[in-house]
């Protein structure tokens, strides 16, 4: 039993606290100075007892919890010396920390890179570690978390506070440094998630498409005089930049589309019917959506589509010429 | 492609052919296991499972059925197309290829009872006396891929040749044709290439043949006597359409239009699923640069009215060249069959199904 922990009152001031082990990223102390304030520390540090003294290897945030609280010791569940080699220290610290309350992108990026460094490889972190916690788990998925671990501080905080996903955090990691400068407005404008995944992927297939950067793609014109606009608050410049950038992926459909509402404008369909092409025009076919209420002149209303339908335009919403 | 490894099933071990495939393609190892999970398991330790599964062949005994309807896409036109598989899965990695995302298994499974394929094909004509049938292996692998060493297709042409009621298609992306050497020419076998233009083909059919290698591959056979069909599919907007009309002139300038027995025409189409994997596997592609949206099916296609346009221009240049050429549409719907192509898919698709000397209709000059 001699290799069991025991639960032991210790010094902080004795307490090392390699970052080896650590796993948390941009997590915030408020709630635990809160919690021990109130009811004292109710879950014990991790410690293990090196030649060079006690080390800590799971309990980050308490320690500095405790300290910020004035407190000298603290209770931890500490190892003897030969019981917990480095590596079995950091699979607990792992397992405790993303069993418990989970890791964020960044923080499985920090895990991937410490286990790269204690010696495990890939495959074994990927079965061993992620796996088990239920995290992405395949081995090319450990070797993108690790390539996380070079993203600017900015970004870092926005993908773990975002909830980013491992998809798009390391679409991003692949961007150019410049094209990730140029995405940076996203964080001052505190865009979501989505909108932050739909910018991203816009920009990324069009500097694919028109072979340019985002960096560039984001210098047009109409996206600056977005940005720039005094008078737009942020969610509403977030949101115009989404539509201009649609405009931009999809141009062929933006074209279809303001045909259709000119054309649509010509034949003096009312407004109470809205007529909108199915399935992104996939079949020659229209849905009509009619607003009828006991004050709107339904008669008339129906008079306008057949009176439209007998017209010239109607064929046009059928049929693409070559000027189209 | 080398073939690095083969994985022999339990249910396999005895079997003659599977002994024969392993002496020819020599693999660096040849690993026992129980099943297709195994494989699996193996492949799962590399970054990138599905490009070591090209590289891997699992040679097993099938249960289940070989031929079967191609299912086509729901809400869509079907070609009336059977699908035969000795083979699954396909070294060749182009980036839109929908198998990554269909197919569960990382390796080529090749299944090495192909008896039990000629029986059920026997028990199928018994049922089906007088119906006129196209089949093909190129739906779920490359028919020419692995040939000459897995002697699949020879096997099969020489089976196939004597079915006076099936047209039987190998469709490939490779350019070997060593294995016809030798083999009389017969109007039901039909040697069909997909193509697209050079610049596409590099971007995003890695370790495919060249395109003019595959033409000349075609050419070549077309010479010899065999009968070659030809697949725009999936036609791609990342080149002009000036460079596939450009790819229809070469085509009729060197393979005589009385040898080609149909060109089918498709654009780009992919289930949703199919997109993160194209994302990780071919960060280089750019497929996903197109202008994409749902159909009626859920798949991501180029808007129909762009589709309709281009469909227009290049089945103009090919009547260009052939006015009785048998054109088909995969997976569009009917009314856009009759609007292009001037015929009922009906009879496009009963002469689909006939060599070039029965056909009325579409039988070039």
């Amino acid at each position: 039993m001699k290799n069991n922990p025991a639960l032991e009152k210790i010094a902080l001031a004795h307490l090392s606290g390699p970052e080896t082990y650590r796993l948390s990223f941009n997590r915030a102390i408020g709630p635990l100075l809160k919690s021990i304030r109130e009811v004292g520390q109710t879950s014990p540090m991790l410690c293990r007892k090196t030649g060079k003294g006690l080390e800590l290897f799971s309990g980050y945030l308490r320690k500095e919890a405790l300290k910020e609280l004035g407190k000298k010791s603290a209770l931890a569940l500490v190892w003897p010396g030969s019981a917990l080699s480095a590596v079995t220290a950091f699979r607990v610290a792992f397992f405790e920390n993303a069993l418990t309350r989970g890791l964020n992108t960044i923080e499985q990026a920090m895990a991937a890179q410490k286990l790269k460094r204690l010696g495990v490889n890939s495959k074994e972190a990927a079965v061993s570690y992620f796996q088990k916690a239920g995290l992405p788990a395949s081995v090319a998925a450990i070797e993108a978390l690790s390539e996380l671990n070079d993203l600017e501080a900015g970004w870092k905080i926005f993908l773990a506070q975002k909830q980013v996903g491992l998809r798009y955090a390391s679409q991003l990691c692949r961007c150019s440094a410049s094209d990730r400068k140029a995405l940076e407005f996203l964080l001052s404008l505190g865009a979501t998630t989505s909108q932050f995944r739909e910018i991203l992927e816009m920009t990324d297939a069009m500097s694919k498409r028109d072979q340019t950067g985002i960096e560039e793609i984001l210098s047009g014109p109409e996206l600056v005089a977005v940005l720039r606009n005094k008078k737009l608050s942020a969610p509403e410049k977030l949101d115009l930049l989404v539509k201009s950038l649609k405009k931009m992926r999809h141009p062929n459909f933006h074209k279809l589309y303001s045909r259709h509402q000119e054309l649509v404008r010509e034949m003096k369909i009312p407004g109470e019917v809205k007529l909108e092409p199915s399935d992104y025009f996939e079949g020659p076919e229209y849905k009509m959506e009619i607003t009828l209420g006991k004050s709107l002149p339904a008669r008339e209303i129906f008079e306008k589509i057949l009176a439209a339908s007998r017209g010239k335009d109607w064929e046009k919403l059928f049929e693409f010429d070559d000027e189209d | 492609m080398k073939i690095k490894r083969i994985f022999l099933a339990k249910n396999a071990v005895k079997n003659k052919r599977a002994g024969e495939i392993i002496k020819r393609f020599a693999p660096e190892k040849v690993r026992e296991v129980d099943d297709v999970l195994a494989t699996n398991e193996y492949l799962e330790k590399f970054p990138d499972p599905w490009a070591e599964g090209k590289q891997s062949i699992f040679l097993c005994k099938f249960p289940g059925q070989f031929l079967e309807p191609c299912p086509c896409t729901k809400e869509y036109l079907s070609c009336g197309y059977f699908n035969i598989s000795p083979v699954v899965g396909c070294p060749i990695d182009c980036s839109y290829c929908i198998l990554q995302g269909y197919l569960t298994a990382f390796p080529i499974q090749v299944y090495v009872n192909l008896e039990d394929l000629f029986s059920e094909m026997e028990n199928f004509l018994k049922k089906h006396p007088r119906s006129r049938f196209r089949l093909g292996t190129g739906e779920l692998a490359d028919s020419l891929a692995l040939e000459p060493k897995l002697g699949y297709a020879k096997t099969l042409i020489e089976y196939f040749r004597e079915k006076q009621n099936i047209v039987f298609e190998l469709k490939t992306k490779a350019d070997g044709i060593g294995l016809f050497k030798g083999l009389k020419a017969s109007e039901q076998i039909v040697i069909s290439w997909s193509v697209n233009p050079a610049e596409a083909a590099e971007l995003e059919e890695k370790f495919a043949a060249e395109v003019d290698s595959r033409l000349n591959s075609a050419a070549a056979l077309a010479n010899a006597g065999w009968t070659i069909g030809f697949h725009f599919d999936p036609i791609l907007d990342l080149v002009p359409e000036e460079k596939y009309l450009a790819l229809i002139d070469k085509i009729f300038e060197m393979v005589p239009a009385r040898r080609i027995a149909f060109i089918s025409l498709g654009m780009l189409r992919f289930p949703p699923s199919l997109k993160p994997v194209l994302k990780d596997r071919h960060p280089r592609s750019r497929i996903l640069c197109g202008e994409l949206f749902p159909g009626k099916d859920g798949k991501l296609r180029y808007l129909r009215p762009f589709r309709e346009k281009l469909y227009q221009v290049l089945i103009r240049r090919i009547r260009k060249h052939n006015d009785r050429a048998l054109i088909y549409l995969c997976m569009e719907p009917g009314w856009l069959w009759e609007k292009l192509l001037g015929d009922s898919p009906a009879l496009i698709k009963k002469e689909l199904a006939l060599p070039l000397s029965e056909r009325r209709r579409f039988r070039p000059e």
